[in-house]
């Protein structure tokens, strides 16, 4: 929008230049156009979205490549920009399936009653028990949920306010009182195993909430602070209705496109097939950044979206850092630890051991076995092999979303857990890609008989390619591992973790910041606030009532 | 049909009929249902008036299979009882029932039920909540297995004046004996049946249960033999508005269980008025350190009857005195016995004591004046009366 | 007996070094003190065994790590026996080239044996000791004393917090925010960011994962690490060696009490802790004796301790789980191996092989070895420490003769298949790697003996074969030790208080749980008079 001319050459000046248009990147411009800055996004790939995208690789069929369901988003950020007149629409799905391998299986749903009659075929007190768990839970999650939407506290500043916050944290954590407390430090430190051994006695039962522990993580499930990645999973929800999950109309592009959308609707541009090579730095502070193609663009304020490793080492000049700052940010933890498949179908899959009539089927089936295979799983991640027996997480989303897929024809998103970023062979080649997208198949045929041959295309993409592709360091889907020392005020670094910068005007906003991965915008939504509030402005909220 | 089994999923049972269902189905004009605790029961049969009429003046049948029953064996049962409810849950004598209440380690109510003994090792705890985890949880260490045998036993009840002659003409003879809080096993042709003296709605009333197997026919040998009655049937709506006027809280709808309730919602039994079925002279029971702690301390919040003069109808549920909101009405409903309205209110304890007024918000947005009412609000003249059957 | 012979001031449960700290202390400030230990011995795992005629070596423990020396002067050992070998006992990698690193109290000798295989890393040295320092020092005070309230309800205790937190805060903010980071870290990440050399790596995260379940992988690794060094910085004097094994200080402990009237008995197995409206008022042992005592310190594990002898029908449904709940999980096999003489590893003296030695090749082998137990399994190559207790203490051996006496950590409780005929294949994994480091040991073993987790549950009285009693992590540590409801002397039932390894501030053989359950006790005691 503001264009400047200097001297002979047209230069372009914006108030903001975010970095990459993710999800969290869009957030933020969005915010920032709200507010009446002049804020332009630029994208690297030709399309945008980042890890929240739709593509149709195989005519007719469109994948949502990388993330494929949705919970997380906060409502206050799809309320402040308007998403949904922006065209993002939710459906909710109510269920979930989690197939042990022989023959048992697990048909969650968020049918309450349904739920219990579930649990009650493998243990009738696991099912009672299941409510003092989701109760449990929901306390925990309902202590986090406020934290998401601001910027983490900050208990090392002696800033009046900062501490008044702190203060005031501490006394919603006491009002939990000390059963609360004491339960939170479980949450947030105990194994996924262990914990769910307090509440439960049947072995599918732990594995059905067990898998929500591994997703994304460089933890097995009986690794302390895995519990936490469980917790993680459910602070969010579609509608006011906590911990559900639902697919975007359209594939997670959707997302993307509506908050491109509300950028584009504030006077924000949003500009694709543009990658930034170095951000400017004059005097300490930011001022614009360099493309590839040589061009620069000016800008009083500089966000990145990207990883933080992307966002400090490769896009600033080291010598306008800190000493030691550039070490400490490369010893930041991103290890990969995931792969992602996607599959074009000709027919919908027939799992043997499930009637074809359940409606769990609608939600995420999980291939999965007890905590110990996945613990196996865990080990030989840790050795760098090939996974043999990998977790499998699997949605059909074109079952509730018909613009998906031709009619009588279904896409399948399949995550694969603890696929190492690189082997102890040396790095991902295109016959070991073609090795695990065996290793992936076979295990669903194993499930569902058949499945092989309905394959009409299949997309596999390994740590190495959504590291290549959208610049998810290491493939570790979170931009960073969700561990304690990774978390609230220690993400991504302690000096980091209010979204600023060494550099000054330089901020981070995507989700190697508090609150984390997951397709939430809130660090995205928190970083805008740091920049406003620097600026002398707040951000606005839209009232509810 | 067929004989060859068709496997039912659980995703199946979303509306899971109970073992009256047949029966329920048939007398159920309005075709008006509700879900409680994942049963499927009638709301509404006829009309709610004339099933509450039914249940004050003659009698009337009603399921109660959402109610989940436990069996409890071994040993030890007397002593965990004991532990888990109040102080006093296994002093029960044989062929006598005793209502009692379960706490949590903090106090928070869990539920309030009976336990029910029909002989010397047969021992049954009836809750309106599932809790099978935190009874098994409260038998570690002690020799007592705890079985929820709420999918294999069947229960009806049959309340009103008339209720005990109904029975007897329907052939339980040995019922008319039965004090209030007394039960007693008897066979109805080939079934065994277990008759209690248990009534919700505050006045004469009988429980019946017996095998899965056995529920209907039992059921109709009851409505059939006692035709000469014309016993009506009452919905759970009739039934809510009786135990209302009972002044019985219900759990989950005046207080929520402890098991699932969060923080501000959860309620001693000393708040929601039960603190009469706590014993503290003798073991120790869970919650027993907090609520003697709460005893000296004093309640935070009551649950309190209340009564509204007039028609005026509320609009919302929240109690307020001038200076804000104080409280909020659970159940609220027109009272024929009483011919007023009459409510349960959550109300925090100070504003008892004081002399504010409070009041509910009416449509017309003016305030309408709630007076606070000892329970019960309706004493049913033959609550405690042995019948003249058996005289 | 009389009725006057069996009536107390204080009763204690369990011999161990624990239960014989409280009896030493409460007899020295005058008060009638019996105690119970249910073994025909006193020191539950700090026993002697007997490999074969003459050669004796420590049976479970190998070391004495943490004890507070203000209590060997307070309650006089010295003159009851106690004889310190050598303090500061060091860790040493044990390379098979020779080319050990001695982590000792020189830092400068440290860093020459590290320069050895890396440059880089001996620079790093000095960084990362700070590091650790960093945080280790930041748990004293909490290792001190009490731990502050879970849920700080009077000033006092909001002050305890308060304290806490400008004790961490006072380095500066920069300092404050990396112990924030690091508090919840790993041993691995650390050790990866810092260091390159495979052995370096392998025996500090062996020292770190000793004792613990978990793998040096596991967030929360570092925290324990931590909070092991912290128990040996609290008493300045390090690990100690002492004349005849741990079993030594125990027997010394044992004659202080007794020296002060304390009534130590043995085979004296305790059947239930009598309770009286909420209040205990002495233990019922097993041969059907009574002791009346109004205070009872129990110093066995917590859950033994309310579970069976209390019972869960003086306690809530909820507590009772939460007690039920804890965990304790092995840790680790003890294998002691009777030598013909000194055996050769590369480059050794008698100084070096005095020390602690970590066998582990490297960080990958130790995380390897943690593995196994998940699935009730062994590792295939075990990691260790291992001592020559014989070369400092002569009195164990005929002149010549040597004992080693290895942990070996990662072992489960129950193995696959039970422990018979298992037992010999640890013992042979053992030897074959220790083997590698001194070709000429498997031949001069005269004798073996191993202790899986299994034993020491059955034989020795600790449960899950746990030596902490409860393992150390977040949610079992400090405030939330052994349970939140239980910490600091609270308890439902009055007068029992807890003073084994199970309470804060945890195991090794510091004696502090049984110096707080004291101060506990005499503060209970006090109030109840007035």
């Amino acid at each position: 929008m503001a264009r400047v001319t200097h001297g002979l050459i047209h230069m372009e000046r914006f108030d903001v230049i975010v970095i990459g248009a993710g999800h969290n990147g869009l957030t933020a411009a969005a915010y920032l156009a709200r507010a009446g800055l002049g804020v332009l996004v630029l994208e690297k790939n030709e399309y945008i979205g980042g890890a929240a995208v739709s593509r149709e690789v195989e005519p007719g069929f469109i994948y949502s490549s990388c993330s494929y369901a949705l919970s997380l988003l906060r409502p206050e950020i799809v309320r402040d920009l308007d998403l949904i007149r922006h065209g993002l629409r939710v459906i909710p799905y109510h269920g979930s399936l989690t197939l042990m391998g022989d023959g048992q299986f697990l048909a969650a749903s968020s049918h309450a009653d349904v739920m219990r009659r579930e649990i009650s075929r493998f243990s009738k007190r696991d099912a009672d028990a299941y409510q003092r768990y989701s109760r449990d839970m929901r306390r925990q999650a309902d202590l986090v949920a406020p934290l998401l939407i601001q910027a983490p506290p900050d208990p090392a500043s002696l800033s009046p306010s900062k501490f008044r916050r702190i203060l005031s944290l501490l006394r919603d954590a006491g009002a939990m009182e000390a059963d609360g407390v004491a339960d939170a430090v479980r949450f947030w430190t105990m194994s996924a195993a262990d914990l769910l051994d307090r509440y439960f006695e049947s072995d599918v039962v732990k594995a059905h909430l067990a898998a929500s522990a591994t997703i994304g993580t460089g933890l097995g499930p009986m690794s302390p602070g895995s519990a936490y990645v469980m917790l993680h999973h459910r602070i969010g929800g579609i509608d006011g209705a906590g911990g559900a999950w639902g697919y975007v109309r359209g594939g997670m592009g959707t997302v993307s496109e509506a908050l491109a959308a509300s950028v584009q609707a504030m006077g924000g541009e949003v500009r694709a097939s543009s990658a930034v090579e170095e951000v400017k730095v004059s005097k300490g502070r930011a001022c614009g950044v360099v493309l590839e193609d040589g061009s620069q663009i000016d800008a009083s304020v500089v966000m990145s979206g990207l990883e933080l490793k992307r966002s400090v080492l490769s896009l600033l000049d080291w010598n306008s850092l800190p000493k030691g700052f550039a070490d400490r940010v490369s010893k930041f933890k991103t290890r990969g630890s995931s792969a992602k498949l996607n599959i074009a179908l000709e027919g919908h899959p027939q799992f043997s051991a499930v009637p074809d009539d359940c409606p769990s089927l609608d939600g995420d089936i999980r291939l999965c076995g007890t905590i110990e295979d996945m613990e196996h799983a865990y080990d030989d991640w840790k050795e760098r092999v090939m996974p043999r027996n990998p977790y499998i997480e699997m949605v059909l989303p074109s079952r509730l979303d018909p613009t998906l897929a031709p009619p009588g024809k279904h896409v399948a998103s399949v995550f694969a857990q603890y696929v190492p970023d690189t082997l102890i062979d040396g790095s991902w080649t295109q016959a070991k890609r073609k090795k695990l997208e065996d290793v992936v198949l076979d295990k669903i045929e194993a499930a569902a008989p058949g499945f092989r041959q309905k394959v009409r295309h299949v997309e596999t993409r390994t740590p190495a390619e959504l590291e290549d592709e959208i610049g998810l360091t290491q493939g570790n889907i979170f931009h960073g591992e969700l561990t304690l020392d990774q978390l609230l005020f220690n993400r991504p670094l302690p000096e980091l973790a209010q979204y600023r910068t060494p550099v000054r005007n330089y901020y981070l906003c995507g989700s190697s910041t508090h609150p984390g991965g997951g397709v939430m915008g809130a660090p995205g939504a928190n970083a805008a606030s740091a920049v406003l509030s620097d600026i002398g402005m707040r951000r606005r909220s839209r009232q509810s009532a | 049909m067929s004989m060859s089994r068709i496997e039912t999923q659980s995703w199946d049972l979303a509306v899971q009929p109970t073992p009256l269902h047949a029966r329920t189905a048939q007398f159920n004009r309005t075709n008006q249902w509700t879900q409680e605790l994942g049963w499927t029961l009638p709301s509404v049969y006829e009309h709610l008036e004339s099933e509450h009429a039914a249940l004050r003046n003659a009698c009337a049948l009603s399921d109660l299979n959402s109610i989940v029953t436990y069996q409890l064996s071994g040993p030890d049962v007397q002593a965990f009882l004991n532990r888990l409810a109040g102080g006093c849950g296994g002093d029960v004598r044989v062929g006598k029932c005793r209502r009692v209440v379960l706490s949590d380690d903090k106090g928070g109510l869990i539920a309030d039920g009976f336990v029910i003994r029909s002989d010397q090792s047969h021992w049954l705890l009836t809750l309106p909540v599932r809790c099978l985890d935190w009874l098994t949880m409260s038998a570690h260490c002690f020799d007592c297995d705890v079985l929820d045998v709420s999918e294999t036993t069947s229960t009806f009840a049959l309340d009103g004046p008339s209720s005990c002659a109904a029975l007897l003409a329907a052939g339980m003879g040995g019922i008319e004996a039965l004090r209030p809080g007394a039960v007693r096993a008897l066979n109805v042709g080939t079934a065994k049946v277990t008759v209690a003296r248990i009534s919700a709605t505050g006045g004469l009333g009988y429980e019946i249960r017996c095998d899965i197997d056995d529920a209907l026919f039992v059921f109709d040998r009851v409505r059939l033999g006692a035709e000469l009655f014309r016993p009506a049937f009452a919905g759970q709506k009739a039934r809510h508005l009786a135990q209302l006027e009972a002044g019985y809280p219900r759990a989950n709808q005046d207080y929520e269980s402890a098991l699932t309730a969060s923080l501000e919602n959860r309620r001693s039994a000393f708040e929601v008025g039960l603190g009469a079925l706590l014993e503290f002279s003798g073991v120790y029971f869970t919650g027993k350190n907090a609520l003697i702690q709460q005893r000296e301390t004093g309640a935070k919040r009551a649950i309190v009857g209340i009564e509204v003069e007039g028609h005026l109808k509320p609009d919302g549920r929240l109690v307020s005195t001038s200076a804000g909101v104080v409280g909020k009405v659970a159940s609220f409903a027109w009272s024929p016995s009483c011919k007023k309205q009459i409510g349960l209110a959550d109300l925090r304890a100070d504003i008892l004591g004081s002399a504010e007024e409070i009041g509910l918000l009416g449509k017309a947005g003016q305030k309408i004046p709630v007076k606070i009412a000892s329970r019960p609000f309706y004493t049913c003249p033959n609550a405690r009366r042995t019948p003249p059957e058996a005289q | 007996m009389s009725a006057a012979a069996n009536s107390f001031d204080v009763a204690i449960i369990g011999g161990g070094h624990n239960g014989l700290v409280a009896a030493a202390l409460l007899s020295k400030a005058g008060r009638r003190v019996v105690l119970c230990e249910a073994l025909p011995t006193l020191g539950g795992a700090t026993g002697v065994s007997t490999l074969m005629p003459g050669m004796r070596v420590p049976q479970c423990a190998h070391v004495v790590s943490g004890f507070s020396p203000a209590l060997i002067r307070k309650l006089n050992l010295r003159k009851h026996g106690l004889n310190v070998l050598q303090k500061n006992v060091a860790r040493v990698a044990l390379d098979a080239d020779g080319r050990h690193i001695v982590f000792g109290s020189k830092a400068k000798a440290t860093r020459e044996n590290i320069f050895n295989w890396s440059s880089r890393d001996a620079e790093s040295w000095k960084k990362f000791s700070g590091e650790l320092h960093l945080l280790t020092s930041a748990l004293v005070p909490l290792h001190r004393g009490v731990a502050p309230e879970l849920l700080p309800a009077t000033w006092q205790e909001r002050m305890a917090w308060a304290r806490h937190y400008l004790r961490m805060r006072r380095h500066g903010r920069e300092r404050f925010q990396n112990l924030l980071q690091l508090l919840p870290s790993n041993v691995s990440d650390i050790l990866d960011d810092f260091f390159e050399t495979d052995i370096l790596k392998g025996a500090l995260a062996l020292d770190a994962s000793l004792g613990s379940y978990h793998g040096p992988s596991a967030p929360g690794s570092l925290f324990y690490w931590a909070w092991q060094r912290a128990a040996e910085l609290v008493s300045s004097s390090g690990t100690l060696q002492v004349e005849g094994g741990p079993v030594a200080l125990v027997q010394a402990l044992a004659s202080a009490a007794r020296a002060n009237g304390a009534d130590i008995r043995t085979s004296s197995a305790v059947a239930s802790i009598r309770i009286e409206g909420e209040k205990t008022n002495g233990l019922v042992l097993t041969n059907g004796d009574e002791i009346d005592a109004s205070v009872v310190i129990s110093t066995i594990n917590p859950k033994t301790t309310y579970l069976d002898l209390v019972g869960a029908r003086h306690l809530d449904a909820g507590m009772a789980r939460d007690i039920d709940a804890i965990r304790m999980r092995a840790s680790a096999a003890k294998v002691n191996l009777a030598l013909g003489q000194l055996p050769s590893f590369a480059k050794s003296d008698e100084d070096l092989l005095a020390g602690r030695l970590l066998v582990a090749p490297g960080l990958a082998e130790v995380e390897r070895a943690s593995n196994p137990q998940k699935y009730g399994d062994m590792p295939a190559y075990p990691v260790m420490e291992v001592t020559l207790p014989s070369i400092a203490d002569e009195s164990l051996t005929p002149e010549g003769r040597h004992v080693l006496s290895a942990i070996v950590p990662f072992v489960p409780l129950q193995v696959a298949g039970g422990w018979e005929g298992q037992r010999d294949s640890l013992i042979k994994r053992v030897i074959k790697t220790l083997g590698e480091y001194a070709p000429d040991l498997p031949d001069l073993v005269m004798a073996a003996e191993v202790l899986t987790p299994k034993d020491l549950e059955t034989q020795l009285g600790v449960a899950g074969g746990d030596w902490h009693q409860g393992e150390v992590t977040f949610d079992q540590a400090m405030m939330m030790r052994p349970v939140p409801q239980l910490t600091n002397g609270t308890g439902p039932v009055r007068g029992l208080f807890l003073g084994g390894a199970g309470a804060h501030p945890g195991g090794g053989l510091s004696g502090r749980p049984a110096v707080n359950a004291v101060a506990a006790a005499t503060e209970y005691a006090k109030r109840g008079r007035s």
